[in-house]
């Protein structure tokens, strides 16, 4: 019986583990969010040349987050982080009208990779603080998730620099992404 | 399928003819292919196995059975990872040959022709085209494994990658894969350093001595890496001698920053009073904003901090000398590469100073040494590296902290006597754009103080070496002139 009080106590408190990438068009804030959540404040960021990586504890559940800079230079390198990737967090500059259907294209394009087929997908509808950011429904229209077939997916508003929405999307995703068998 | 079913020794119950019949039924538009033929293509097939290239498959074969094999418990995972590195390269080299054996098999036959790539022009487009695997390639492994031989092919490949793309000029690849090897440094968040941290650093400063003629822009990279370094190697000694060397100079320059001085003493202590100062450090950042001053606020856990003090100890294993190497080196810089360098060195310096808390002056120490180490270069190259550093120094001389204009305008005045010490060639005016930087600084200054020192610096110069000075008297006129202008009486 001790043995199988210690099996649930360790279910219970067992650290999970979750690989993420954060992408996202150039300048949509996913430097910012990675660092909101890694050090709970706003920092200074300059365009991300490469990536950077980060490994943020949440609620028993670690999460390795590789966020890849967004230039359309460097959008190829994208790709080669698709691996094991569980979940996909997928940020948009909720202001910039002109390069949604950039957005989209970019989204849509990433989703049909056969290495992403099991990965959920989290929109952060960033910077929402600003007075002509596009609603959330808007933004489900433009990228069309609703056509999104047998995948999991979420769509959250959010602001990186007051940090709203982000510990949201974090639960949702803790709660909606398998577990791969280690 | 048949193929696959006759050959696969997993395949328990083979496939007859007559079912092989039945199954290919109607393939042939709808109608069925004549029996005597099927009999033979089957008979064929059983005979001789249907078979890709062996080397073709090989790869795939082992790929996947290790792929099969990955979730294990992780000292398994070590042990795969490193067999498949072996693996791979083996199979590659197979690869590699197999390409070569079609090429020359090609060569043999008349309408194809051999092209050997000559021109190092196509290298570029060979980067371009797979940088980005290669990147994911070196970065994935480094930032998950702490085998050591994973971790070595991985910086090698880095330091491969930066070299091949430096000296083709690929700006946005090499700065790429120097802010990425630059981040996994971790200097900025010293609490979660670890071997292969340390590693990185080892591999930025062969870099920084192979490759320094390419680097131009990354050199920042290099020399924040450096910075930060060297901060956190302060503390880990506890109070080395420049330290303190410093801590006293500014200690007596400057009593408005009472917070700094009475950190200070507490330095020079080792003990507990390290800790406090040490803990600004512990503090995990982000690569971009940790900055290169440091911090001084925000909460370290103790855990952080016990590990920060295991960490300071393992960053002996890279010596301050090698790091003091990369200045000694720039005097072998190319023309072109030292004003790089020494506008990468402004740009840090100024980082360093921007701290309001606890601002350094480890880089512009550097600068002063830099400068005279390149003392001897030829004029004209000399008057640009001149002409970036005045620019830095008057801006930090018109800085807000005064401890810091002081400091600055000191450095200036070392230096400029160093320069006096050469004979001035006839027609030429060096020595008076030497000066520029004192006059402009005498201008804009707000501080009484700094024009004070500035024309104590000048008149000691003329004292000390009145029979070198040419064209420099102009400035120091000018010098002159301006504070006889000057509002407060001395």
């Amino acid at each position: 019986m001790g043995s199988a009080l210690s099996r649930l106590v360790k279910m219970m408190f067992a650290r999970r583990e979750m690989r993420i990438l954060m992408v996202g068009l150039d300048a949509a804030g996913k430097t910012t969010i990675l660092y909101k959540l890694k050090l709970g404040e706003v920092i200074t960021t300059i365009p991300t040349i490469g990536f950077n990586v980060e490994t943020v504890d949440y609620k028993n559940v670690s999460f390795t987050v590789w966020d890849v800079g967004g230039q359309d230079k460097i959008r190829p390198l994208w790709r080669h982080y698709f691996q094991n990737t569980q979940g996909l967090i997928f940020v948009v500059d909720s202001n910039d009208k002109e390069r949604i259907l950039e957005a989209r294209d970019e989204l849509h394009r990433m989703l049909s990779e056969a290495e992403l087929q099991g990965a959920t997908l989290l929109v952060f509808a960033n910077k929402q603080d600003l007075p002509n950011a596009m609603s959330i429904s808007e933004i489900t229209d433009k990228l069309g998730l609703h056509a999104l077939r047998q995948r999991r997916w979420y769509i959250q508003s959010a602001c990186a620099t007051s940090g709203e929405g982000l510990y949201e999307g974090l639960d949702w995703l803790s709660s909606n992404i398998s577990n791969k068998p280690k | 399928m048949l193929n696959t079913d006759a050959h696969n020794p997993m395949v328990k119950n083979k496939m007859s003819p007559d079912e092989f019949i039945r199954n290919n039924r109607g393939i042939d538009d709808g109608k069925d292919l004549p029996e005597e033929y099927m009999r033979t293509l089957y008979e064929r097939i059983l005979r001789k196995e249907i078979k890709m290239k062996e080397n073709d498959l090989a790869p795939q074969q082992t790929q996947s059975m290790n792929s099969n094999r990955i979730p294990g418990l992780d000292n398994i995972l070590n042990i795969v990872i490193r067999k498949r590195g072996d693996q791979l390269m083996e199979t590659s080299d197979d690869l590699i040959r197999h390409i070569q054996e079609q090429f020359k098999e090609k060569a043999r036959k008349s309408e194809s022709v051999y092209y050997a790539a000559t021109d190092v022009v196509i290298l570029r487009f060979m980067i371009e085209a797979c940088w980005a695997p290669m990147l994911a390639a070196f970065s994935v492994p480094l930032d998950q494994s702490d085998d050591e031989v994973v971790i070595s092919h991985c910086l090698e490949g880095f330091r491969c990658a930066i070299h091949v793309t430096a000296v083709m000029s690929m700006k946005t690849h090499r700065d790429a894969f120097v802010t990425s090897l630059a981040k996994f440094t971790s200097l900025h968040s010293a609490a979660d350093i670890k071997q292969k941290n340390i590693d990185a650093i080892k591999a930025i400063i062969s870099i920084a001595d192979e490759d320094g003629n390419y680097l131009q822009e990354a050199w920042e990279h290099v020399l924040t890496c450096v910075s930060r370094f060297e901060h956190l190697h302060l503390l880990g000694e506890g109070a080395p001698p420049d330290a303190t060397f410093f801590a006293i100079q500014q200690n007596e320059l400057d009593k408005s920053r009472q917070a700094k001085s009475s950190m200070l003493p507490v330095l020079k202590r080792r003990g507990p009073g390290q800790m406090q100062h040490a803990a600004a450090a512990a503090r995990r950042g982000s690569y971009d904003s940790a900055g290169v001053g440091g911090h001084a606020s925000g909460a370290v856990t103790s855990e952080q901090m016990s590990n920060l003090i295991s960490n300071l100890h393992m960053l002996e294993q890279v010596g301050i000398s090698e790091m003091n190497r990369i200045f000694m080196q720039s005097q072998k810089l190319n023309s072109e590469a030292i004003i790089d360098f020494v506008k990468a060195l402004c740009k840090v310096s100024t980082e360093e100073l921007r701290s309001t808390l606890d601002p350094r002056v480890f880089s512009l120490t550097k600068i002063v040494e830099i400068a005279h180490y390149n003392m001897n270069r030829i004029r004209l190259v000399w008057s640009s590296i001149w002409h970036v550093l005045a620019d830095f120094f008057v801006t930090i001389g018109c800085s807000e902290n005064l401890s810091i204009a002081i400091f600055a305008m000191d450095s200036l005045r070392q230096l400029a006597m160093k320069f006096l010490d050469r004979e001035e060639l006839a027609n030429y005016n060096f020595q008076n754009e030497f000066m520029k930087p004192f006059v402009d600084v005498m201008r804009k200054s707000r501080a009484v103080e700094i024009r004070e020192l500035i024309i104590r610096c000048v008149s000691q110069m003329v004292l000390s070496r009145v029979n070198n000075v040419k064209s420099g008297w102009k400035s120091m006129f000018m010098v002159f002139t301006t504070a006889s202008y000057d509002e407060h009486k001395i």
